[in-house]
């Protein structure tokens, strides 16, 4: 008998609008266990309210957003252990510090053995110097790292990334694209948004939105050879997805 | 001097501008039609100032008759006292951080010009005492008012005039005392460098029991001219002499202040301005940049427990109370707001006082019984890491701030001379009561599923505190109210839990 395999994150026909500036349009898509996909997009393009509806931050106004064939805004609670969402410019909590940022939402979500992980992912993001600083002391990158590293704590099966390259030095950057692998071969999934990723490294998708419509989805090379792209690269791939969409080309280009 | 004045009165002509443009009236535009409509505003706003004026003057004088034999006396003996914590508060908060606070635009002017320092002093502190004269004049003019009900004599209005005047050099002394010691703070290093020196003031409170009666004469004096039972204004000679003492003081300290120390203390300040009519426009976006600049160069004190699940939820809280003191003293509006229920209980309090205490309620800044979990709420970023219902989350926020409101409350409550039986009852309303504020301002910063949108704290509080003293008042029994008041409890925490906050 064959086995059907439930994808994790499944959106269909999800809208949404700022009044009355539609910013999604009936965007579609599916994402599997174990998958570390990459939005991409020009400004506007409704990367980080598709990210935002995904999350539940925004409620759609029309279509479905479900995880694991529920929907999220009905299972609400229970959403929040499965994912998280890291948005450009992250929030903290005034009165804490960076250490204690870490400690209390171990505690908040009784993770065993936290205290050697907090430790470890504070040495790889070089914030263990600042362990005693509080968030507003933090340069922007610094405070980026920082909920990074929360959300690596808490380590949820959907991680959501909004512009996480944007904020980091190279270095970092490196770093936090190695740790998404490691994640993602523990098959957890990632969906990241992003005009630039880091040299050398391609996701297992690319998902190229522009004025609120999915305009291709698909693997780097397959998308390169459907959009005639010069490579298989980000930069490339979207290049090539705005010319195809300004020539009147429609639907999903790749995938 | 000029160059200062003219800069400050540019700033004030903009700030002045831009109100006047959400009126639709454009200081630029010299057109005939345009000038009459600025005559009109002029004319509109002196009636409605005095219309205000003659609505609430009236008000309170029906709540000044409803007052209950003895609320006079109290006063004389709380408002002296309380007068002079209010100073001692004003003296830490100089000794905190410099009184003289400069904007961006001050700090470019003072460092790029040979300005004799007492200048920017001088005028930094008329600026900052204008704000408390104003307020101090119309709440004491309005309190008269309705304390001088009690007087033999249709003395009112003249209690609420002299009490005005003496107001005056009351303020200007209360804050020229504090800003010369803030400006010597700021003139000799090596005050600077003591960091608990603005504890030092606290002392002083100990003069309430060595020698009561001289410093809580100027208090009793302006109380006694506000209930109607002293009139004439010779109390008010010496401290007006006092206050000019206190002004020159200011003028000469500020001469040797640091200028370095006070750009650098300003930093904040300066940032905060810069936000401009943001602050009215959105308070709680600058509240929470405020915050946010504070506690950036804030030293972490004491460490976050050792808990897990709802405990490290209380935990934090309660930690994020005690690194900011200030937060605390502001629960005081909530505990006198408890109180005051329950001596209108205690007391069947008439209806115009049960009006104008659910006025309180709508209008009192409670807000920080619930900062944590409003704090919580409002970023979506970090109310994904906290796994809990908003119910529960609500409760581990603000248990810490509630059980010091109830303790506070308990407390004034048992050192008043009141049967067992009425004290016993009084406590359990306390409990309820702080219990329901902390409920119906947590309810009004989610969107309670049940109506598919955030109410106003004000509404929501006055209709769940206004039930149950109703219920009480009604019944001519506390107990009624506690019954009352569990119920909403118990309605208003399964909408909580409901909601999807």
């Amino acid at each position: 008998m064959k086995q059907i395999t439930r994808p994790l994150l499944e959106l269909k026909n999800v809208s949404y609008a700022y009044g009355s500036y539609v910013a999604l349009n009936q965007v579609s898509f599916e994402l599997k266990a174990g998958e570390l996909a990459v939005l991409a997009g020009r400004n506007g393009a409704g990367k980080s309210t598709l990210l935002r509806c995904v999350a539940g931050w925004n409620e759609v106004a029309s279509g479905q957003v479900e995880l694991m064939g529920t929907s999220i805004y009905q299972a609400e609670r229970e959403m929040r252990r499965s994912l998280m969402l890291v948005p450009d410019t992250p929030p903290f909590y005034d009165d804490l510090t960076v250490a204690e940022h870490l400690q209390f939402i171990a505690q908040a979500h009784r993770l065993p053995d936290w205290k050697t992980t907090a430790h470890d992912l504070l040495k790889r993001f070089g914030l263990v110097t600042h362990q005693a600083a509080m968030p507003g002391a933090l340069s922007r990158g610094q405070r980026y790292k920082l909920a990074l590293c929360m959300a690596l704590l808490v380590d949820p099966p959907l991680l959501l990334l909004d512009e996480p390259f944007g904020p980091l030095d190279p270095f970092s950057a490196g770093q936090l694209w190695e740790d998404l692998w490691s994640r993602r071969a523990r098959g957890k999934t990632m969906l990241v948004s992003s005009h630039q990723s880091p040299l050398d490294v391609q996701p297992d998708r690319y998902l190229i939105m522009e004025n609120g419509e999915l305009l291709a989805d698909g693997a780097p090379g397959e998308l390169k050879e459907a959009l005639h792209a010069s490579a298989a690269s980000l930069d490339a791939l979207l290049r090539a997805t705005i010319e195809y969409a300004e020539r009147g080309g429609t639907g999903q280009a790749g995938g | 001097m000029n160059p200062l004045l003219r800069l400050r009165w540019k700033q004030v002509l903009g700030i002045t501008n831009y109100w006047l443009r959400l009126v639709d009236y454009d200081t630029s535009d010299r057109d005939v039609m345009n000038r009459a409509y600025g005559v009109y505003l002029l004319i509109f706003f002196c009636w409605w100032t005095v219309a205000m004026w003659a609505i609430a003057a009236n008000f309170m004088s029906e709540i000044g008759r409803a007052l209950p034999p003895g609320a006079q006396d109290a006063f004389l003996m709380i408002a002296p006292a309380g007068l002079f914590v209010g100073q001692i508060l004003l003296l830490v908060q100089a000794l905190r951080s410099s009184p003289l606070k400069l904007s961006t635009p001050d700090i470019s002017y003072v460092a790029g010009s040979p300005v004799r320092r007492a200048i920017p002093a001088a005028l930094g502190f008329a600026g900052a005492v204008a704000l408390p004269l104003v307020v101090a004049i119309a709440a004491v003019s309005f309190l008269a008012v309705a304390l001088a009900q009690a007087a033999p004599g249709d003395v009112a209005l003249g209690a609420a005039l002299w009490s005005a005047i003496g107001v005056i050099p009351m303020v200007i002394l209360a804050w020229g005392a504090a800003w010369v010691i803030g400006l010597l703070r700021m003139a000799i290093p090596n005050i600077r460098r003591r960091r608990w020196i603005w504890l030092a003031p606290v002392a002083l409170l100990a003069l309430l029991w060595i020698v009561p009666d001289l410093v809580t004469a100027p208090g009793r004096s302006l109380a006694l001219t506000m209930l109607g039972q002293q009139e004439g204004l010779e109390w008010a000679v010496p401290m007006a002499i006092a206050a000019a003492l206190a002004a020159a003081g200011v003028v000469l300290v500020g001469d040797r202040a640091n200028l370095i120390a006070v750009v650098a203390e300003s930093a904040l300040h300066a940032r905060l301005k810069e936000i401009g009519n943001l602050r009215w426009l959105a308070p709680s976006v600058y509240l929470r940049a405020k915050r946010q600049m504070q506690s950036a160069t804030r030293r972490a004190t004491l460490r976050l427990p050792e808990a897990s699940g709802l405990r490290s939820l209380a935990g934090r809280a309660a930690l994020t109370y005690i690194r900011d003191p200030l937060s605390l003293l502001k629960l005081g509006f909530a505990v006198a707001l408890v109180l005051s229920g329950l001596w209108m209980l205690a007391y069947q309090a008439p209806f115009l006082l049960i009006v104008a205490w659910l006025y309180g309620v709508a209008v009192m800044p409670t807000g920080s019984l619930v900062r944590v979990f409003h704090a919580d709420v409002d970023e979506p970023f970090l109310r994904q890491f906290l796994p809990v219902d908003p119910l529960r989350l609500l409760i581990a926020d603000s248990a810490f701030p509630a059980l010091l409101v109830i303790l506070a409350s308990t407390a004034v409550w048992l050192l008043l001379p009141v049967p067992l039986a009425a004290s016993v009852t009084g406590i359990a309303v306390i409990v309820v009561l702080s219990f329901l504020l902390a409920l119906s301002r947590g309810a009004s910063l989610i969107p309670i599923t049940l109506w598919q949108a955030r109410v106003s704290h004000g509404v929501l509080s006055v209709i769940c505190l206004g039930l149950t003293v109703g219920a009480g008042l009604l019944s001519s029994s506390m107990l009624v109210a506690v019954l009352a008041g569990t119920m909403v409890i118990g309605v208003l925490a399964s909408l909580v839990q409901g909601s999807r906050g």
